[in-house]
């Protein structure tokens, strides 16, 4: 049986090697590869032995720069933006790259206490033998700490001002003190910490100026171009494809480009050709939901049609991306639906599927 | 005898450097300079103790200033360390490049008898359409000329090498290059003239020119085929002069090709040896602190921390522009571009403004103008600023005269703003100056040789070609605050007979509206408010004769527009009182009155000025609202005569007891579907007055035809005597400030 998802340094091992031979430059303490190594390792290229790396990140190669240099200082990173802008990707690569071990991982939610960033107890080791170092509960960044590891933090503003800050001392004094055992526990080179947040969601813990000051903020954008944007829901899909065992046959460019048009569009509030404006809808319409679009067209078009993508099977799932509120997003998505995708030479079946699915 | 050529980059501080070891260790005998020979004779100033960089030699053809070219400096130019090195060592220094006599002679030529052509840019269309550098920038995976140049060249220590190294590199770009015609003509003078040189026996030369001339300098043809193509080039007359300039300008395109983006760290490049950036991060994270940014000096640590990280990254030696930007955007700025631009204009390009010493040659009229700013102690400043002046003192007034004669040349150094309390004897200026404005100076130098002479001959020149009225107000205008009596002479014969020929009563008024002012107030200027006067007896007359008929099937937003302008003269005449302009006034507003053809909204409006004016004999109120609200007139004619009768002032309605019940009858006459249609306007009309207003004229309507002004519905109780008396006193402390 296989899992369902690779982790990043499984799925590209053999590319991960291949730099690693490759390697020409000097590596930090505990980094697997050299900086440089890093950056191609995300952006892609061609390696002197002639290994076709893949990129990972479709962007610009300054903002990966920024991010790599940063974390061969001892600022933490912290990657901020939109949700859906390779955020989390770009830090579970990052990781893998760095450390060769992405798992180290913290998922922020409002509801994360201390002993999830800290280090937690196990109660009945607690009870019986009182505070022994056995008892302790290690968390990843911990874990990290003592590895000399990157971990990652995954949306760090829906995590309670109190909590976040007990990063401080953590990123500054490069210690985890243990108070109970009288001991602490020392960062080894090597260690940092990449936090990400989305600054779209309302009810974010701000992050306190104190925190702040610990990270290096490296803004993702949204892909800059239409080519861009397809590039990368290309990509994606057909990985998932390989992944899920699912066929992708036909070209499906012509199909790419236009869920990532209408994304696009939608999201600008502009046709592409800047003719005309159209209303934008309440959610953020990123390429991660284009790209699960396309994922969830194939699907259907696998398990229940007869292989072929059709227009009918994307139409629901660009219905369920824009329409996200029931009321007011219903009629943006009506009027764009009829006063441009109507017109539109070439797209009479899209039009007329994403009709049908709305009636 | 030795002859070097050093390829340098224009405003490249690390050209600079390379350039002044490479002299001391090479001491010519003489320089030669990539440079127009007609800025020769400005050298002399060049070690003046006045002459501050950045400034700019400006050449231009006298009779036609649009051809003109500027060769800026700044102190780290390798060009102008070149000139000084030469200057103080009392070597002789000269130019060496196309004279522009001849550049300009072809470029006067009609365009079909031109022989060469290729005119504007000298370093364009190259290596498939980029700039030389810019390519070898890129076969490096640089992202811009700069950088790359700034990485490989300014950076680096060790000189002759450099030179050597440069010249190669670009012998190798232009071995398959497709020659520029003007540069071949550019490169044949400089030969000319290095040939010159090493016939006068001069033992070390060294010539200074961009780096992409270098490989035509080395290799040079045969004497001959230089000559071939100096032969029958047209001339034209070229002056030369310094003007100051400024480091935003320094990135323009000039006659050194293509600027630099960011003067004031090249500035700073020259003056600090400020390798890893600790300075100039300092001097960023000062200038944020200043727009309330909290930027801590552990803020200013991690930036230069991960400036150098990305530079080792990028496997350079060290961090340069593109590095600290992007470590600043990172660290200082949370990710976020926007606060960049705080630091852009201030920091990267820089707010130097040059200067030049008094006498450097110049045109008379620059001259004037700059004892003029000295004299009123206008020193330009490239920050826009305000200044204040008090017309009622003579320095202040001096110095809006001056500033109102700049505007008629044309100068937009200074703007007036308007100045709240609108005091006529206050003007607000808006200064920000701009180094282009000198070529508009240089431009007019034509009119005349003082600022006062050329405005006046430039006014002149203006209102003789014949412009339309409010044109020739808006002139005559302008002659009074620029204190130009004899153009105003002038502009005041041409505005009367313009305005005998004018059938257009719109004009005429907007010609006669501001002549009121500057009538009542011209003792401030001492303007001679006799010749005023005249012009506007005429004026106005010829106004008034006009009006009636104007005033006669219009269509609405015309009407509007007359409205306006009948309410400004209607305004200037209360303020002038003259008894003349009131009584002829006054029965034109008559005509308007009884003529029953005129639109309704004039004619209601004539009503109420004259009512105002209380100049309506007994009943005659009556009559003209009874004959605009009769039941033949149109409702929306009636309303329109509402409308303008009515406008501002609902005291009228209010008190006016027969009036009101006109107004009252008319409405109930009216149908429902009549009614409908006159709602708009009706709303219109009443928005215009105050909640209280319309408060108490609501009110007054719901009573009904017989409803009295004060006396509103009285409650059920009785008052108690006693008791109220006792309240008259403070009613009437509160009331007595009101009525009296």
């Amino acid at each position: 049986m296989s899992v369902l998802r690779q982790h990043a340094e499984v799925q590209f091992a053999s590319e991960l090697e291949a730099l690693q031979h490759a390697d020409q430059g000097r590596k930090p303490a505990q980094w697997k590869l050299s900086p440089q190594a890093v950056v191609q390792y995300l952006m892609g290229g061609k390696l002197s032995n002639g290994v076709e790396i893949s990129p990972k990140y479709i962007g610009s190669r300054r903002l990966i720069e920024i991010a790599v240099a940063t974390l061969t200082t001892d600022r933490a990173l912290l990657l901020y933006g939109l949700p859906g802008t390779a955020k989390s990707w770009v830090s579970e690569h990052l990781a893998a790259a760095i450390s060769g071990d992405s798992t180290l991982l913290v998922q922020g939610t409002a509801g994360t206490g201390e002993e999830a960033i800290r280090y937690g107890w196990n109660y009945a080791r607690l009870l019986a033998s009182g505070p022994v170092p056995e008892a302790l509960v290690e968390t990843p960044v911990m874990r990290a700490m003592r590895l000399g590891k990157i971990v990652r933090l995954e949306e760090l503003t829906r995590i309670g001002s109190d909590v976040q800050d007990s990063l401080i001392t953590i990123l500054s004094e490069k210690t985890l003190p243990v108070p109970e055992l009288n001991t602490e526990v020392q960062a080894i080179a090597g260690f940092n910490l990449i936090a990400t947040a989305n600054n779209r969601d309302k009810g974010v813990n701000e992050l306190s100026s104190a925190l702040k000051r610990r990270f290096n903020t490296v803004i993702l954008p949204l892909p800059a171009t239409l080519e861009e944007e397809m590039d990368i829901v290309e990509q994606r899909v057909h990985s998932f494809g390989k992944s899920m065992e699912l066929p992708v046959e036909k070209p499906i460019a012509e199909d790419i480009k236009r869920v990532v048009t209408i994304f696009r569009e939608l999201r600008q509030g502009l046709t592409l050709d800047g003719k005309s404006k159209i209303k934008s809808p309440s959610g953020s319409l990123s390429t991660a939901e284009a790209i699960s679009v396309m994922n969830s067209g194939l699907a259907l078009a696998h398990h229940f049609g007869d292989g072929q993508l059709t227009a009918s099977d994307i139409a629901s799932g660009i219905l369920g991306a824009v329409v996200k509120d029931p009321v007011q997003d219903k009629l943006v998505w009506q009027e764009y639906l009829e006063t441009v995708l109507k017109q539109r030479d070439g797209w009479k079946d899209i039009y007329r599927a994403c009709r049908d699915q709305q009636a | 005898m030795a002859t070097y050529y050093l390829g340098i980059r224009h405003h490249g501080p690390g050209s600079a450097r390379h350039l002044l070891s490479a002299m001391e260790q090479l001491q010519p005998d003489i320089v030669l300079v990539e440079g127009p020979p007609e800025g020769e004779r400005l050298l002399p100033w060049v070690l003046h103790a006045q002459m501050k960089p950045p400034v700019a030699m400006l050449m231009y053809v006298p009779q036609d200033t649009r051809h003109a070219v500027f060769y800026p400096f700044t102190v780290f130019s390798p060009e102008w360390q070149a000139m000084h090195y030469a200057l103080q060592k009392n070597i002789p220094v000269r130019f060496i490049d196309l004279p522009l006599a001849y550049k300009f002679g072809r470029a006067l030529q009609p365009e079909e008898e031109r022989i060469v052509v290729s005119e504007g840019k000298n370093t364009s269309a190259r290596c498939g359409h980029q700039h030389p550098l810019d390519y070898l920038a890129s076969l490096d995976g640089f992202d811009d000329e700069d950088e790359w140049w700034e990485q490989l060249v300014e950076r680096r220590h060790g000189a002759l090498e450099a030179f050597e190294a440069i010249a190669e590199a670009m012998a190798a770009l232009r071995a398959d290059e497709a020659e520029d015609e003007e540069d071949l003509l550019r490169e044949a003078f400089m030969r000319k003239a290095i040939r010159k040189a090493e016939d006068e026996d001069y033992q070390c030369i060294v010539v200074v020119c961009g780096a992409w001339h270098v490989p035509a300098l080395q290799n040079r043809p045969p004497a001959k085929s230089d000559e071939a193509l100096m032969k029958k080039l047209p001339k034209a007359a070229v002056e030369a002069t310094w003007i100051p300039w400024t480091n935003e300008r320094l990135g323009l395109e000039s006659g050194y090709g293509a600027g630099i983006k960011s003067p004031g760290w090249y500035e700073h490049v020259w003056n600090h040896n400020d390798r890893e950036g600790i300075h100039w991060l300092v001097k960023t994270a000062q200038i944020f602190r200043t727009h309330r940014m909290d930027v801590s000096t552990a803020h200013v640590q991690e930036t230069v921390r991960l400036s150098s990280a990305l530079a080792s990254l990028r496997g350079l030696s060290q961090p340069g522009l593109k590095e600290f930007k992007e470590a600043i955007q990172s660290v200082m700025c949370m990710g976020e571009a926007l606060p960049l631009q705080l630091i852009e204009r201030d920091l990267w390009v820089g707010n130097q403004l040059g200067e030049i010493p008094e006498g450097a040659p110049q045109t008379p009229l620059q001259r004037d103008f700059e004892a003029c700013q000295k004299k009123l102690r206008l020193k330009p400043k490239q920050e826009p600023h305000t200044l204040v002046l008090d017309l009622r003192e003579a320095y202040d007034l001096q110095k809006s005269v001056f500033l109102h004669r700049l505007q008629v040349l044309g100068l937009d150094w200074a703007t007036l703003s308007d100045l709240e309390g609108k005091g006529t004897f206050k003007e607000a200026w808006n200064l920000e100056w701009n180094p282009e404005m000198m070529i508009r100076l240089v431009e007019n130098a034509i009119w005349g040789n003082t600022v006062e002479e050329a405005a006046a001959a430039f006014l002149k020149h203006q209102v003789i070609k014949g412009p339309s009225l409010p044109q020739l107000t808006n002139l005559l205008l302008a002659c009074l605050p620029a204190e130009l009596p004899e153009a105003f002479v002038i502009a005041s014969e041409q505005l009367e007979k313009a305005a005998a020929g004018s059938r257009d009563v719109q004009d005429l008024l907007r010609a006669f509206i501001p002549l009121i002012q500057v009538r009542r107030y011209g003792d401030v200027r001492k303007t001679d408010t006799q010749l005023v006067s005249v012009i506007m007896d005429g004026l106005f007359t010829r106004s008034c004769i006009g009006l009636p008929s104007a005033a006669a099937s219009l269509d609405e937003d015309a009407a509007q527009q007359l409205c306006e302008l009948m309410r400004q003269t209607d305004q200037g005449l209360q303020i002038l009182q003259q008894e003349n302009y009131w009584s002829s006034w006054h029965s034109t507003l008559l005509v308007l009155c009884d003529d029953i053809q005129v639109q309704p909204l004039l004619s209601g409006l004539a009503t109420k000025l004259l009512m105002d004016a209380h100049q309506l004999e007994n009943g005659k109120l009556e009559q003209y609202f009874l004959r605009a609200l009769s039941s033949s007139v149109e409702p929306m004619r009636a309303a329109w005569w509402l409308e303008s009768f009515l406008k501002g002032s609902s005291a009228t309605l209010l008190y006016e007891e027969s009036l009101w019940l006109l107004v009252h009858s008319w409405m109930n006459r009216l149908s429902w579907e009549q009614f409908q249609s006159i709602v708009p306007l009706l709303r219109r009309t009443f928005a215009g007055f105050s909640v209280a207003e319309r408060r108490m004229l609501a009110r007054k309507a719901q009573l009904g035809a017989g409803g009295g002004t004060n006396t509103l519905p009285r409650a059920e109780y009785s008052i108690q005597e006693e008791r109220a008396i006792c309240l008259l006193p403070v009613l009437s402390q509160i009331l007595l400030p009101i009525t009296s």
